[in-house]
């Protein structure tokens, strides 16, 4: 018995996202090379959570809608400067 | 003749030693989560500044601003008891435990390995763990024998040959040594009786209307009378397995969750070597630097996951901050279940069953990660990666046999 047995759900994947001048996306980028356009911005909605400890959270979340019509939610960790895809 | 071994302090020696903290600073045991805000055990260079045990830890700080406070690690003490008691058992003796940092064994039977007492307890000391200033004293008596580890030097044993000899030790030992209640003591001492001496001169009528049947048993042991024999323990035979988290966990079923997974490897464990599961010690080594403990005694040995799990499952919600490993450790030294067997099983027992063993076999044949469930671990948070998590499928009371 050891580490390893218990896995988290949603955990983030990174992901590539080219954004409009306003930050909002525009093309979401994945591993593989394959890209997404973003049709439309559903909802947008900032968290910051975990400012007791010493890895707080501070993300900026978009519920979009890429081609051809997935919904997708992505995050800006406003931290590191990077994109993640739940 | 009984010989103690003593070694003062040793919560706090165990604690200081995993902070990494000299035994010279002054400092203290803090208070437990959820506890009375007092400190607990101190070093002398504490006391020296009037800090004392059960002191409030705001009186204690005023008393002594440099004064710093231990987390207790009652699991690294309970592993750091264990392995005194088990060296001394290496010498061939009996031991019973007591408290932490307390054993006693008759030396009756190591003499003549030994070559005398003298013997014995030179191979005594040699199993004390260096640098905690253990002591050893023998005397004819339990009672008396550990009252004359507290008054021998770390460097020099104190032996007490005769019962007379164990009376003149006792007289001028303040009654705080005695195991009587708080209120018992403050009474005596009212009445100007503050030495085990003192006691032990009171006639047995008035020691008896004045102490009542539970402190007729300190009066007895004031005057030498100590007629307890020994009680050694036998010799566990222990199965241990832990569980190290990924992330410091404090989601309830989770812990449940792990916690089966332990107590089911162990019963099968117990049940391989035809023994059944007496006991159950369940610790969790905590993210903040301390530890929790729990130990149970089962009323029958059983080797049936689902009764160790309704036993020691409950005590998990006690677990004060999260955890970053369990560990589940059994005495496996009781018969096996001697439970007759039903001649005709009921349906959905028998599905329950099945289901069972078919879980045991994909998961014998894939791995853990074959099977699994879902289990909440912060709904209420904002982030999604900390909602939920899977873990390894277990075959609980609440198994759909339909499944």
């Amino acid at each position: 018995m050891g580490t390893g047995a218990i896995r988290y759900l949603s955990t983030p994947r990174p992901v590539r996202v080219i954004c409009h001048a306003d930050g909002i996306p525009r093309a979401l980028i994945h591993s593989g090379g394959t890209r997404r356009v973003v049709l439309s911005v559903r909802d947008e909605w900032l968290i910051q959570d975990r400012w007791w400890t010493d890895q707080p959270v501070e993300r900026h979340y978009f519920e979009v809608l890429v081609d051809p019509g997935r919904v997708v939610t992505v995050f800006h960790d406003l931290r590191e400067d990077e994109w993640f895809e739940h | 003749m009984i010989v103690a071994v003593l070694l003062p302090r040793f919560p706090l020696l165990v604690a200081l030693r995993a902070s990494r903290i000299a035994s010279d600073t002054p400092a203290a045991l803090g208070p437990l989560p959820g506890a009375a805000q007092v400190v607990g055990t101190c070093t002398v260079a504490a006391e020296a500044h009037g800090v004392h045990p059960g002191l409030r830890v705001g009186e204690a700080m005023a008393r002594c601003p440099r004064l710093v406070l231990v987390s207790p690690d009652p699991d690294a003490t309970e592993v750091a008891h264990e392995q005194l008691i088990d060296r001394l058992e290496r010498l061939g003796a009996a031991v019973e435990p007591g408290e932490p940092g307390i054993a006693w064994f008759d030396a009756r039977g190591l003499t003549r390995l030994y070559g005398g007492l003298d013997g014995v307890i030179r191979r005594a000391r040699r199993c004390l763990p260096v640098g905690v200033g253990g002591r050893i004293g023998a005397a004819p008596t339990r009672f008396a024998a550990l009252q004359a580890a507290h008054e021998a030097s770390a460097q020099h044993p104190l032996v007490i040959d005769t019962e007379t000899a164990a009376r003149d030790l006792l007289a001028p030992l303040p009654i705080d040594r005695l195991p009587l209640d708080t209120a018992t003591r403050s009474q005596l001492c009212d009445l100007g009786l503050r030495t085990i001496g003192a006691i032990a001169d009171l006639p047995r009528a008035a020691a008896l209307e004045r102490l009542g049947f539970r402190g007729f048993s300190a009066w007895r042991l004031a005057r030498g009378e100590d007629d307890r024999p020994l009680r050694p323990r036998c010799p566990p035979r222990p199965l241990s397995a832990q569980y190290q988290f990924p992330d410091p966990v404090g989601a309830l079923p989770v812990l449940h969750a792990a916690a089966r997974l332990l107590l089911g490897e162990l019963a099968v464990q117990a049940r391989g070597s035809g023994r059944g599961i007496r006991a159950v010690h369940t610790r969790a080594r905590l993210t903040d630097g301390g530890s929790w403990t729990h130990r149970l005694a089962l009323r029958e040995a059983t080797t049936d996951p689902e009764r160790l799990a309704v036993a020691v499952l409950p005590a998990l919600a006690d677990v004060t901050a999260p955890v970053d490993v369990l560990a589940i450790q059994v005495d496996a030294s009781g018969v096996p279940d001697g439970r007759q067997l039903t001649l005709q099983r009921a349906g959905h027992a028998e599905q329950l069953r099945r289901t069972g063993e078919a879980i045991r076999h994909i998961r014998a044949t894939v791995g853990d990660t074959a099977l699994l469930r879902v289990v909440e671990l912060e709904p209420w948070s904002h982030l999604p990666e900390r909602k939920w998590a899977l873990v390894p499928f277990d075959i609980s009371p609440h198994l759909d046999p339909s499944v």
